[in-house]
């Protein structure tokens, strides 16, 4: 028992190892709240109890049902002295529980990894293994967006879409370091440990901080709809966009899950499998990272309404504007898009659109697309950045203003009075 | 199909090879409207390749959509590229807050009356040395 306990501390700071590097990297120059996150981190360690419970009764056998009867009977016999919920726990034990549990391990096992030996053996079927591993990658994802959705709606920790995915990283990562412990506890003392360590601590703790923050990515998207459905010309109501943009999320996350957890399994027997699975996690990582560097990621949408500044546009104006802003930004006239966000920002200090058509400009200025800098990097050529302005093209006016009290003006403007009463008196000579 | 007016007319310079036109516009200039409507100062544009500068009365024309802010600009782009001014005349405040906001006063100053346009676009600005060439008899 005792070597039990110490095997656990002994897992458990060798699953801190990762959390505390990866949470270094990640947070050590940006802000984050660190008590958010610490509950954040503990509500990703708990998700990991009920899957474990579920992939618990998935991989026992239907015979280890006889156990669990014994041992309830053994227990009320010994420590219970009414004979009357002796029997009524006898009962149970032996007419609702032995046979619903049996039931339930029989289902489990026809989809639980018994079923990957029979593969392997060539006497199952790969139709009931595959599901399995994707299933239980989806539920991981499912828990882990519970984490993050019910975190922000306590404590409103999600202001900028990057604050979304830096918590659901978070949620991620506490689920991957519990995740560790009981993977440890089982893997020591084999020969495959220290492969097996290197493996989790690096690619399946990248994997759940990707995936999750995938979903993250999604989640703050979806949390301000509104003007991203401006920015974005989509149609439909907000609450709609708002729905399927977490769906989205969750679907990718679940899905790329799913084909890592797959390929890991089916790298047992198939080696180069492994190899696509860190591939597959690595640009997955190298991705969300090059997201969070976006400025548009960083911009805080979700402002507090009593320091909110009134507009001095009007509204049709205001319309207007959004309307050319919006045409300029998709006709790549980005110096343009910032000039014309600023000057609007002056008058409107509070309009979101305004600000993330401004950043997701500056954003194309400095080429911080991540699509394209990745592409860019493997091609060996500079980022490319288009800008079609013309406000700048044209050097300002060399029309005179301040002429108003000059003697030159004056003169010109007695001719031109001049003129007019010639004219008034050259009609009034026709008629 | 909102209503919009735009009439051109000549203005008299006294100055050779130095075209200015007064292009009024009056009413709302719209989607409905506005393509069929820049057509007309496309025209104008291409019928006088260079020195032409416009001067924009824009007393009564109660709005702008962002498209014709768009012509606007690609306008100014065409007429000072050869050689031309655009100034505009008495804007409502909405017209002018808007094209205050976009950036094109600084590129289209406004003026309120009709002489100090006139005035503005037939002399150049005494500072600038690489101004245009006037005709040389002015």
């Amino acid at each position: 028992m005792e070597s039990n306990l110490s095997l656990t501390i002994l897992c458990l700071v060798l699953s801190l190892i990762p959390v505390i590097i990866w949470l270094g990297l990640m947070f050590l120059k940006d802000g984050i709240n660190k008590k958010v996150m610490f509950i954040i981190f503990l509500g990703g360690i708990a998700t990991v109890l009920p899957l474990f419970a579920l992939e618990y009764l998935w991989v026992t056998p239907p015979e280890a049902v006889e156990g669990y009867k014994q041992t309830m009977l053994d227990f009320s016999s010994q420590y219970l002295t009414s004979i009357n919920f002796k029997d009524w726990i006898s009962y149970f034990t032996n007419d609702v529980f032995g046979p619903a549990m049996q039931t339930i391990l029989e289902y489990g096992n026809k989809f639980s990894a018994i079923n990957f030996l029979r593969v392997a053996e060539g006497s199952g079927s790969l139709i009931y293994l595959l599901p399995t591993y994707m299933f239980f990658a989806m539920l991981e994802e499912v828990f882990k967006q519970w984490v993050l959705r019910s975190a922000d709606k306590k404590y409103l920790i999600v202001k900028a879409i990057n604050d979304s995915v830096k918590y659901s990283i978070v949620a991620g990562l506490g689920f991957s370091f519990a995740e560790n412990i009981l993977y440890f506890k089982n893997g020591w003392g084999t020969d495959a440990f220290i492969s097996m360590y290197i493996f989790r601590i690096i690619f399946t703790s990248a994997g759940h901080m990707a995936f999750s923050g995938i979903f993250g990515y999604y989640y703050g998207m979806s949390k301000f709809a509104l003007t991203i459905k401006k920015v974005e010309n989509l149609s439909g109501d907000t609450e709609t966009i708002r729905k399927k943009m977490v769906l989205k999320g969750l679907v990718i996350a679940m899905v790329l899950h799913g084909i890592f957890n797959t390929s890991v399994q089916v790298s047992e027997m198939f080696k180069p499998a492994l190899i696509f699975a860190i591939f597959l996690i690595v640009s997955i990582y190298i991705y969300a990272y090059l997201l969070l560097k976006r400025k548009a990621g960083d911009l805080v949408l979700a402002s507090d309404i009593s320091n909110s500044e009134s507009s001095t546009m009007n509204k049709r104006n205001e319309e207007t504007l959004l309307e050319l802003i919006d045409t300029w930004f998709r006709e790549e006239k980005y110096n343009d898009v910032v000039q014309v966000c600023d000057r609007f920002l002056q008058r409107d200090p509070d309009n979101n659109v305004v600000k993330l058509f401004r950043t997701r400009a500056l954003d194309h200025i400095e080429g911080n697309n991540p699509s394209k800098k990745i592409l860019n990097t493997i091609l060996d050529k500079p980022a490319e950045v288009k800008d079609e302005s013309v406000l700048n093209k044209y050097k300002p006016v060399k029309v005179q203003k301040d002429f108003q009290n000059s003697e030159e003006f004056k003169k010109f403007q007695e001719q031109e009075q001049a003129k007019k009463t010639e004219e008034k008196t050259f009609k009034l000579d026709i008629r | 199909m909102t209503e919009v007016n735009i009439t051109i007319e000549d203005v008299q310079t006294g100055k050779e090879n130095t075209f200015v036109k007064l292009v009024t516009i009056a009413g709302q200039l719209d989607e409905s409207n506005v393509d069929e409507k820049s057509t007309m100062i496309y025209e104008l544009i291409s019928k006088t390749p260079a020195n032409l500068s416009l001067i924009f009365n824009l007393e009564n024309l109660e709005y702008m959509n962002s498209k014709s802010i768009g012509y606007l600009t690609d306008w100014y782009g065409k007429i000072s590229s050869a050689n031309g001014k655009m100034v505009i005349v008495k804007a409502k405040p909405n017209v002018a807050d808007v094209l205050q906001v976009v950036g094109l006063t600084q590129l289209i100053p406004i003026f309120n009356s009709l002489e100090e346009a006139k005035f503005a676009v037939l002399n150049d600005t005494p500072a600038t040395p690489e101004a245009p060439a006037a005709a040389p008899q002015a």
